[in-house]
This record gives structure tokens, C-alpha cells and sequence, in this order.
């Protein structure tokens, strides 16, 4: 079943574990269920059977089924009817960040992980539409959305940065 | 100043724990044991322990649910998800916990959480399906389904336990109706199916009748008469008996318009040739600027209406958008329904944020030609619970592989828009155009403009420039060197690139619409020291999406490409 070995396993896993998780957690906001969508993913990239084509499309698969089991959590039983437990919040170092941060966490889930993806991870929008299995219209109208909700919680004083911004806050 | 650089700094923070890496490799490891030498027996009663922790949990919460729901003010939504989810959830916990909670160990009980939850999916799943009298076959895809392969067997034996729980629930109504639906157009069935798969709760709420004051949306030919009212006569869709080859209107009405904020539709045009497509009155005036989806290559088929801020308000009956089509000529059955799962309909909450969505009855049009015998009764589309309609159904984790790496043809998913090589061809049709423009040989960083004319307010552009090999872009980095224009530095942010196979894609995304003509942005170029005077290096333009201040039709739109002549 499994068609990857160890060493290989542990290099996928080296490599993406963090931005897995961090994605999972954009989409349910708390680490338990950021952790067990980290494990799901990479036990389905595991038993994968045909190799990736290139690094670019395993991070790509990777990303894509972060997001289906994350929407799999959403739409359980189980999650419509719980409370996400309000924890693993970061240490900020700033009130920004702190303001920031929880704004986007209160986003819709859809919003939150576009932007995510768009934001954090730098992905283009071609990019994350490939993921999230929409189209490129759909992702900048979600992230349009995104940004116009956050500006309506986050007042006047949240700018939308420019270009050279981004890159360098995607290192 | 916040931006968005503090999320990203707050969010490096976030650190996935490092013990979970040994229990992932171990788990994975184990499968590999179990599977070629343990076999079915541990797996069988792995699965079965957590079936049973599962259920108890699901039963709890279950409970725990109920009695929110007394002091919930949304009774509506509510009463759905009592009917749905809970005698199928407590029955089969009974009988499950009983006779298998012996099988297991404390210790496959927590290497196996995260099958766990994967159980509960597949049971509800199996619950749903089993309703389509498709028990086998859903068994063995739930199968698939599960994280851990080794619960594989024990979620097929499981089905059956679940199936007998079904009835105590469901009526024999909704089979005959699914049956229905499955037997009188493809289509229909596509779209049963897929509802089914996205939220299992689905089916049950299919079996309530749509009641006289539920926000409620119709297809129906306009200005005609003699068409079959859907609701008055218990079909899925309104039936309207056409002339092969006839031209109709067909509008989306709405009734019962509690206020909605944020309204996202696709249709299935089911064969009908859609010609264009206009807004009505509905929500004239009260929408914001971006409304418009013109996904895939076709005409807009997607209407994606937002509120400034507050609840639109409809009048019933009233027009939210009319489409112009034209039936085909061949004899058969043609349905215009929601494509997909579902549409999106939220309305906002009194906190500023968006509610949940908006539980909604559609109706759809079915288009009769020659002697096509009319269709059964049938329910209509009852729109999901919250979350359900969000997304495409889940389909690509279970199923292949769930990502499809591009083929890089540059001509690919573009529109299919007119494309004019002089600005005075595109008459008064909004055009995006790409300068043309006269240089030296070896000229450096020669500026070349991208700009709109006849604007009907930019709100999203995805733009495609594919420009001769002779000339090269002028990088910095991956970044090829450009401006966005003052009009547009402040509502729109530059978002994809690729200067590779002489392609740049720009896509820019609005807050607001832009509505003056002007320049977009504007890029530059290298002439080659070598190039000869006469010389012409091509730059073309191409559209992969718009979206405006209007509905606009692939007929309002084109391109006009432009070059760089190299001059004495």
C-alpha cells in the first residue's frame, strides 16, 4: 500500500509539515484539529501510490487535500456542533499583530485560508485556485471580500500593502 | 499601520508540535505491518472500538445540540438538522457500542483517533446513500475514505447496521423521489448526487415540502404563457413547452426575500445555448460593484450579487437576472438548474459579519421540445445547511489524484473575447488594450502601457500578455518591472506573475470599481541591439477573467493587442 519509504516519508514530512499545519489551523483555528488534519494529509500522501511530478506538484497536492479534509471538518457533525477551542494563539509582539491576526481568524473559513494561501504561503491566485478547485475568479473575489471585511474590522488603519511588502513578508 | 505582513509574522509563529512527527511515521509504518501481515482481524476490531468511541462522542454532542436548539431563534434551520442527523447518529450508536467495544485496545484506541472521525463521516455517509439503495457500493467507497486503511473492512460491515437505522427516519417518499429525479435527466441526477456527497443531510431535508413563505427562487420564460408551474403541480422545475430553435427569456424570480447580503449562483444550462444575460430590478441599486462571474469560457453563468454593507431587500416576483437562450432544435428535455452543489445566499448579521446561509427553495426550468412527455413529480432543490454549500463536493480527496498540474499552453482558460489589433475596431465595446508604440534598436527599458477604454468599472482582471520572443521583459527577480497606474495603486493589488514562454499574467483585484478609462499598468521592454528598422515585436492581449460594475456579456468585452516597430 504504501508506496513511499521511510526516508522519502520523512522528507515530505520535514518539508511541508509547517505550512500544512499552518494552513490547517487557518481553516479550523485550533491546533487539535490543525494536528489531526496534518496527520490525515500525510498518511493519504504516504499511501500514495503514483510519484509527484515535481516538487511543485507535490506541494500543490499537498496544499489541495490540506484544504479537502479541512472542508471534510467543517462539514462534519462534529464540528457544526462544537465550539473550536480558543487556543494556540502565537505570543504577538505587537497589538497590530494581535488585531491582525484575530481579525483574519474571524473571517468565514473560505476567506481565511485564500487568504492564507495569497498572504503567508505566496501562492498566486492562479495557484490557489488550483487548490481550492475553483476559478482564479473565484479566489480574487474571495480575497476581495476578504480584504474588504478585514478593512471593515480592522478600521481605516489596515492598509493593504504594496507588492515589495508581500514578498519580503513571504521571505 | 495594520497590514497584512503582522499576520504574517503572527502566523510563523504557529509551530506544529514536533512529537507528532514520530506518531505520523509510526502510523504510516503500522500500515504498512498491518496490511501484509495482520490482515482484516486487527484492522476489523481497530475499527470497531472507534466506531463505538465515535458514535458515544456523536450521540453526546448530538444531545448536547438539542438542548441549544430550545433556545435557538433560527427554528427553521434548526428543525432540519434535528431531523437529519440524530435518530440515524443515536440509533446505530446503541447497537454499535454494545457489541463492539470489547474488540479493541487502549492503545489502537489512540493511535486511531484520526480514523476516527474519518468513521463518523463514512457512517453518515453510508446513512444517506443507503437511501439511494446503493448500499454496497457506498460501503466500499466509504472504504477509501477512512485515514487509516485498516478500518477499511469493519466501515463495510458497519453499512449494514446503519442501514437498518435509515428507515426508522426516512420515508419511503424520498427514494421514489430520488428515483425520479435519477431517471428523468442526467443532469438532475448530477446535480442529486453531488448534493448527497457534500452534505450527507441533504436528503432528508429534500423531503420537506417547500412551504408558501420560504425564500424561494424560479426559473421561468418570461412573457409567455401556458408554462407549468412547478410548485403548484409538485414538479422539481417549471416546464415550458418550446418551439425548436426558439429564442426565450428566462428569468430568476425570487419570493419571500428575507434580506440578503451576499448572493452566488451558477446555473446548468443543460444543453440551452445562452445568448446574454442581464440584471432585473431585484437588486438593482443595491449591490456593489462586483457582481459579475464570468467563469469558465461561456457566458456569464454565474451571478455573485453583495450587498453595500447591508441586506438587499427584493419585491416578490421581481427580477434578480434574465438570460437569454436558445433551445436547441432536437426534440428532448431541457433543465436550467443550479449548477453544483448549491448556491451561496447569506444574509448579515448584526454584528457586521455575514450569517449563515440562508436556507432557500429553487426552482428550476425544464424546456420541452417536440412530443418530450412531461416529467414526474419531483422535489425541488432545498438549499443546504451552513458550510454544505461552500464548496465543490469532496470528491478529490477519495478519488484520484486530487490535483491536476497545468499543461502550460498559453492559450488555455482563456476568454473567448474578441481580439482587435487597433483601438478604433473596438468601437464602444469595453476593451483592454496594449499600447502600440514605435523604438530604437537597443533601447532599454522602452515603457509600454496596458489600458482600458469604455471602462464599466474594473473590479477583479485577470490579464494574459503573450509577447514576441524578440523582445525581452525587463525582470527583476521574478518580477517583471511594471507600474500600476496612480487610478488604480489604491484598490487594485497586483497578484500573479509568470514571465516564463514569453507570457506575463497580471491579475489585479479591486475593492472598489474603477471605473474611468485609462492606463492599468504599464511594463517595460529591452529592445535587441540587432533588430532592423521595420521590425515588429507582437504583444498580445488576452482576457482570463473580468469582473465589472455590470453584468457583462463576452459580446461587451474585447481585447486589442498591441506591438513595438522598431523605427530609424
Amino acid at each position: 500500500m504504501n508506496a513511499v519509504d521511510t526516508q522519502e516519508m520523512e522528507r515530505i514530512y520535514d518539508q511541508h509539515h509547517e505550512s500544512v499545519y499552518r494552513l490547517a489551523f487557518a481553516y479550523c483555528r485550533n491546533c487539535a484539529d490543525a494536528e489531526d488534519i496534518t496527520s490525515e494529509v500525510f498518511l493519504k500522501c504516504f499511501a500514495r501510490k503514483q510519484p509527484f511530478e515535481n516538487d511543485t506538484h507535490e506541494t500543490a497536492w499537498l496544499m489541495r487535500v490540506t484544504v479537502n479534509q479541512c472542508k471534510d471538518l467543517l462539514r462534519s457533525f462534529r464540528y457544526r456542533f462544537t465550539v473550536p477551542l480558543d487556543e494556540a494563539i502565537p505570543a504577538f509582539d505587537s497589538s497590530e499583530e494581535s488585531e491582525v491576526w484575530h481579525a483574519v481568524m474571524n473571517l468565514p473559513a473560505k476567506y481565511r485560508s485564500v487568504i492564507h494561501l495569497f498572504y503567508y504561503e505566496g501562492y498566486s491566485t492562479s495557484e490557489i485556485a488550483g487548490m481550492i478547485g475553483k476559478s482564479e475568479t473565484a479566489v480574487r473575489t474571495q480575497l476581495h471580500r476578504a480584504r474588504k471585511l478585514l478593512r471593515q474590522a480592522l478600521g481605516e488603519e489596515f492598509e493593504n500593502e504594496a507588492d515589495e511588502t508581500l514578498l519580503q513578508c513571504r521571505g | 499601520m495594520k497590514q497584512m505582513r503582522h499576520y504574517c509574522s503572527a502566523a510563523d509563529k504557529l509551530r506544529h508540535d514536533p512529537a507528532c512527527k514520530e506518531e505520523i511515521m509510526a502510523m504510516a509504518r503500522q500500515e504498512k505491518i498491518h496490511i501484509s501481515k495482520r490482515g482484516i482481524i486487527t484492522g476489523t476490531a481497530a475499527a470497531a472500538v472507534l466506531l463505538a468511541v465515535n458514535i458515544g462522542v456523536g450521540s453526546f454532542l448530538y444531545s448536547q445540540h438539542k438542548a441549544l436548539d430550545t433556545a435557538s431563534n433560527e427554528p427553521a434551520e434548526v428543525s432540519e438538522y434535528e431531523v437529519k442527523e440524530a435518530p440515524v447518529q443515536t440509533t446505530a450508536a446503541a447497537e454499535q457500542t454494545v457489541t463492539e467495544t470489547t474488540a479493541t485496545t487502549a492503545k489502537e484506541k489512540t493511535e486511531r483517533t484520526t480514523t476516527a472521525k474519518n468513521q463518523k463521516e463514512a457512517k453518515t455517509t453510508t446513512v444517506v446513500k443507503q437511501d439511494k439503495q446503493t448500499a454496497v457500493t457506498t460501503a466500499a467507497k466509504n472504504s477509501n475514505q477512512t485515514a487509516a486503511t485498516t478500518a477499511a473492512p469493519k466501515s463495510t460491515a458497519a453499512a449494514p447496521k446503519a442501514t437498518t437505522a435509515a428507515p426508522k427516519v426516512t420515508t419511503a417518499a424520498p427514494k421514489t423521489t430520488t428515483a425520479k429525479r435519477t431517471t428523468t435527466t442526467a443532469k438532475h441526477t448530477t446535480t442529486t448526487a453531488k448534493q448527497t456527497t457534500a452534505a450527507p443531510t441533504t436528503t432528508t431535508a429534500v423531503q420537506k415540502p417547500p412551504v408558501t413563505d420560504r425564500l424561494t427562487y424560479n426559473l421561468v420564460p418570461a412573457d409567455k404563457t401556458g408554462w407549468t408551474s412547478a410548485y403548484e403541480n409538485d414538479l422539481a422545475n417549471n416546464v415550458y413547452r418550446a418551439q425548436p430553435g426558439e429564442q426565450l427569456r428566462v428569468d430568476l424570480k425570487v419570493k419571500n426575500d428575507p434580506g440578503t447580503y451576499f448572493l452566488m449562483m451558477s446555473f446548468d444550462f443543460g444543453g440551452v445555448q445562452q445568448l446574454r444575460a442581464e440584471y432585473g430590478s431585484a437588486y438593482a441599486g443595491q449591490h456593489g460593484p462586483s457582481l459579475l462571474g464570468n467563469d469558465d469560457l461561456s457566458l456569464p453563468q454565474t451571478i455573485d450579487l453583495m450587498g453595500k454593507m447591508s441586506d438587499m431587500h427584493a419585491a416578490d416576483d421581481s427580477v434578480i437576472v434574465s438570460y437569454y437562450v436558445k433551445v436547441p432544435q432536437n426534440a428532448g428535455r431541457y433543465t436550467l438548474t443550479l449548477e453544483g452543489v448549491n448556491g451561496e445566499v447569506r444574509s448579515l448579521g448584526s454584528d457586521g459579519g455575514e450569517k449563515g446561509y440562508r436556507n432557500f427553495t429553487f426552482y428550476g426550468l425544464d424546456i420541452l421540445v417536440g412530443d418530450t412527455p412531461m416529467p414526474g413529480t419531483a422535489d425541488p432543490i432545498i438549499s443546504e445547511p451552513y458550510y454544505a454549500a461552500e464548496d465543490t463536493p469532496n470528491n478529490q480527496t477519495n478519488e484520484g489524484d486530487p490535483y491536476q498540474t497545468n499543461e502550460g499552453d498559453p492559450y488555455s482558460g482563456l476568454l473567448n473575447v474578441p481580439a482587435y489589433d487597433s483601438p478604433a475596431e473596438a468601437g464602444n465595446t469595453m476593451a483592454v488594450c496594449v499600447e502600440s508604440i514605435t523604438a530604437h534598436a537597443g533601447d532599454k527599458h522602452v515603457p509600454v502601457r496596458v489600458y482600458v477604454k469604455n471602462n464599466a468599472g474594473v473590479v477583479s482582471l485577470g490579464l494574459r500578455l503573450i509577447h514576441s520572443s524578440g523582445i525581452s521583459v525587463e525582470a527583476n527577480g521574478r518580477k517583471p518591472d511594471f507600474t500600476l497606474d496612480s487610478a488604480y495603486a489604491d484598490c487594485l493589488a497586483l497578484s500573479s506573475l509568470n514571465d516564463e514562454e514569453n507570457i506575463w499574467g497580471f491579475s489585479v483585484i479591486g475593492d472598489e470599481g474603477v471605473n474611468s478609462d485609462g492606463t492599468i499598468l504599464t511594463f517595460y521592454v529591452d529592445i535587441p541591439d540587432n533588430a532592423s528598422a521595420g521590425d515588429v515585436f507582437k504583444i498580445s492581449t488576452h482576457l482570463e477573467d473580468l469582473i465589472t460594475g455590470r453584468l457583462m456579456n463576452l459580446g461587451d468585452i474585447c481585447t486589442v493587442n498591441g506591438f513595438v516597430r522598431v523605427v530609424e
